[in-house]
């Protein structure tokens, strides 16, 4: 007997959600948004079973691709899990990808002049647009740096900023991460794999590629080599197979052809880097490194560190190798210097901010401060140093005594402390194994930059990252988040 | 290169390779012995596979006695017995996982999905499935591991260190064969069954050497001790022979080696030296010791394995 579907229930229905919410799929009347009406039909005709086999067959291919992290139980060795992946795919109009793209962009030129100005002549202190106190007292500032000129003037060679959009349909940044950004092997994978999975998807959109990261990226390491180098040998340092983005960094150092070496591979002589060769040892001229600036030296940083190279930053002080990301970038991304890069685009770039800013209250002004612990049930606050969505507290979850507790920690301590208002990252509707339906779930956009000698380069989709858990707006992959492939569309 | 990740692609091989001789070895013994003559006990086979495998000792550590069941899961599925398949195969993707960027997306993949296959198989499947099933599936990937390997990869110093660790590790794991089927030829009674017991032993052997079909073509002859021993040992046609593994090792050590004089003492001396011995030995040679031989072969063999990790894989 032949089913009727229209009898079924479709695994992607509108949800209504009520206000304060921005639905990335459906408008407020539950109609279509024009760049998905070609996409959700295909969602909606298929049944539960067949859309299982697509997400199964992704699964699949992800975990013989070995993109997968270690879940350590009471066995002998850890259970492999693959990070969860969302099948239907966020869409942005090239309209609203235009502005992205032109906001990064200066965003991280602003930023990069004002790293400069920062280990050189300190004018934007001078000039109290930002306060020195402020840049004196992060973890992050570097002294290391003082006076220290990279090749090309870049700093900031690979960002990957996190953008939301609000119930108001607006873009902000919510950070900017400007040392060692991961996540962009997914974007890489995701698109991989939804190619292989969902391929008459595509046809009925021209979605902007994402496979040339690769190159792009091996353009920018290549340009800010050292002087006088004619064929450098660049390479990708790893923690090692431990980390949890050793993925990541062999999937970059594979798909650029680069070495991947660990700090125990290489060695510094004469102020000079060298790797460990079956020849002996090899001159190495840019290091693309996936390991923070505490462990790059321990002559240096951190003393104890076993994942660094003595004598690294001698020799790039000395001009014989290039670092990427330079050490000391971390400065610009603390949360509360966050909140000047309006300021700091302004002075130097004299332009107003394509992209906004989240409206944030600085703990060490005592005024905020007080308006902090007054509004602590309406407010998001964050440590400044920390990432991954690690110490963030959201006050409208929490109890008074949740809040009272919180209140002593800002007092203890509050440089460490920034807050903001709750903002209402959009909503995409997202699969639910255990409702066998799609159902809205809260994303972010990372999107990632590159900046070389004579080249800055946006990558045309990013990772959109997607809270699980109904209602969550904490999307970090650590935090139990997934992620959806980001097209970008060509036109409309 | 990285000695670092020479030494994973080294050890990737040499796991890779090890695993899927174990296997074939253990397939072809568990089948024989099925339909094998009476006078083969299932327990000698048992025996035979935890000999070769260099295993034999441990397994009577920790178990009673020698039971079917027991020996498939102590040389397939044991997480903590080093000579383990399962064992072999996580140290081999966790080497090619170290390595990662110098070895094509098809091989690594391979490999991970091979990985994941004997990770995921249980004792209870092997007896649902029966024994073809898991070591069929084990010698299919090890045969797409070696394609990609042949197929994917440039002819650089990868390509060799890895092809190096193949042929060392294929060389010991012929040996070992040998060793062992001599021994268990030794224990066969001389009595009027002796001709069909060594006969049995002897296809043993060149089955699980995956020669068998090469030897008849070679010889068109039925098989026999001396002329298997002469085929696996000095046959330069057969890419099984420890003489044509010794002419690969020798290659790829020329090709990697940066040393214009070879010194008396160094890895390429010595790898010179076992070839040209080993070229004009004769059969007849041989059979004088076997057992003597082969234990000398094996020596230097490793000796030579020494001095490779010290000069290359060192870091």
């Amino acid at each position: 007997m032949a089913v009727d579907k229209t009898l079924m229930k479709r695994i992607v229905e509108h949800v209504p959600l009520g206000e304060g919410f921005f639905d990335e799929i459906w408008d407020t009347n539950g109609k279509l948004r024009p760049h998905y009406r070609k996409l959700i039909p295909l969602f909606q005709e298929v049944e539960v079973e067949e859309f299982r086999q697509w997400d199964e067959l992704a699964k699949i291919t992800f975990f013989n691709q070995g993109v997968t992290f270690n879940v350590y139980s009471d066995k002998s060795k850890g259970v492999e899990r693959i990070f969860p992946f969302d099948l239907l795919p966020r869409i942005i109009p090239s309209k609203e990808w235009e502005i992205i793209e032109k906001g990064i962009i200066q965003r991280n030129h602003a930023i990069n002049l004002f790293l400069y100005d920062l280990y050189h002549d300190k004018k934007i202190i001078r000039d109290k647009v930002v306060p020195a106190d402020l840049i004196f007292s992060s973890a992050f500032y570097n002294r290391e740096m003082i006076g220290l000129t990279p090749p090309a003037n870049v700093y900031i060679h690979v960002t990957g900023t996190d953008i939301i959009k609000h119930s108001d349909g607006r873009y902000y940044v919510l950070e900017d991460n400007l040392r060692c950004p991961s996540g962009v092997s997914y974007v890489l994978s995701n698109r991989d794999i939804m190619k292989k999975v969902l391929h008459h998807a595509f046809s009925k959109y021209h979605v902007k590629t994402v496979t040339q990261y690769p190159e792009k990226l091996l353009s920018t390491i290549l340009s800010v080599a050292p002087k006088g180098v004619d064929k450098p040998n660049c390479v990708v340092l790893t923690p090692g197979i431990y980390n949890s983005a050793y993925f990541e960094h062999s999937f970059l150092a594979q798909v650029m052809g680069l070495t991947l070496v660990e700090g125990r591979d290489l060695f510094v002589d004469k102020n000079f880097v060298y790797m460990k060769t079956i020849h002996g040892p090899k001159r190495v001229d840019v290091i693309y490194r996936r390991i923070d600036d505490d462990f790059l030296d321990p002559l240096v940083f951190r003393p104890e560190s076993v994942l660094g190279i003595p004598g690294i930053m001698g020799a790039y002080r000395a001009g014989n190798v290039t670092l990427i990301n330079a050490p000391g970038t971390g400065v610009a991304d603390d949360k509360a210097v966050y909140t000047y890069v309006p300021e700091i685009i302004k002075y130097y770039l004299d332009e107003d901010p394509i992209l906004l800013n989240v409206p944030t209250y600085r703990c060490e002004r005592a005024d905020e401060l007080q308006y902090v612990l007054e509004h602590m049930h309406e407010l998001v606050v964050k440590p400044v140093d920390e990432s991954g969505g690690y110490g963030v507290f959201i006050g409208n979850r929490k109890t008074k005594a949740e809040i009272e507790e919180y209140k002593k920690l800002i007092l203890d301590n509050p440089r460490k402390y920034i807050a903001q208002p709750i903002m209402s990252l959009s909503v995409q509707s997202t699969f639910i194994d255990n409702d066998n339906s799609y159902d809205p779930r809260h994303i972010d956009l990372r999107a990632f930059a590159l900046m070389g000698k004579d080249n800055t380069y946006v990558l045309e989709g990013g990772l959109t990252r997607v809270a699980l858990t109904k209602g969550n707006l904490i999307v970090n992959s650590s935090q139990g988040g997934g992620s959806k492939d980001t097209w970008v569309l060509e036109h409309e | 290169m990285l000695a670092r990740i020479a030494n994973n692609l080294f050890w990737m091989a040499r796991y890779l390779e090890r695993s899927e001789h174990i296997t074939r070895y253990a397939q072809v013994h568990y089948f024989s012995s099925i339909d094998a003559p009476l006078s083969i006990k299932r327990e000698s086979v048992l025996e035979s596979v935890l000999q070769m495998a260099g295993a034999y000792t441990d397994y009577v550590n920790k178990h009673d006695e020698l039971e079917e069941t027991q020996v498939v899961k102590f040389i397939g599925l044991d997480d903590l017995n080093p000579i383990s398949v399962r064992y072999s195969i996580s140290r081999a993707r966790e080497n090619a996982r170290g390595a990662r960027d110098s070895i094509s997306t098809e091989l690594w993949e391979t490999i991970n999905t091979y990985y994941h296959y004997t990770n995921s198989i249980q004792a209870e499947d092997i007896a649902e499935q029966g024994m073809y099933e898991y070591t069929h599936r084990i010698l299919q990937y090890s045969s797409i591991v070696n394609g990609y390997i042949d197929q994917s990869l440039l002819r650089d110093e990868t390509w060799s260190i890895i092809h190096l660790g193949q042929h060392i590790e294929r060389a010991v794991q012929i040996m070992r064969m040998i060793v062992t089927k001599l021994m268990d030829l030794n224990r066969i009674p001389n009595n009027h069954w002796a001709s069909t017991l060594q006969l049995f032993e002897i296809v043993n052997l060149l089955k699980s050497t995956e020669t068998y079909d090469m030897s008849k073509i070679f010889y068109k002859d039925v098989p026999n001790a001396t002329y298997t021993l002469a085929f696996l040992t000095l046959n330069a046609q057969c890419p099984k022979s420890i003489v044509y593994n010794l002419q690969q090792i020798k290659d790829c050590i020329d090709f990697i080696s940066d040393d214009k004089n070879v010194k008396e003492g160094s890895l390429e001396f010595q790898a010179n030296k076992m070839l040209a011995t080993l070229s004009f030995t004769t059969i007849e040679e041989v059979a004088k010791n076997p057992l003597a031989f082969y234990y000398e072969c094996l020596n230097q063999l490793y000796k030579l394995s020494d001095l490779l990790e010290k000069k290359y894989l060192t870091y």
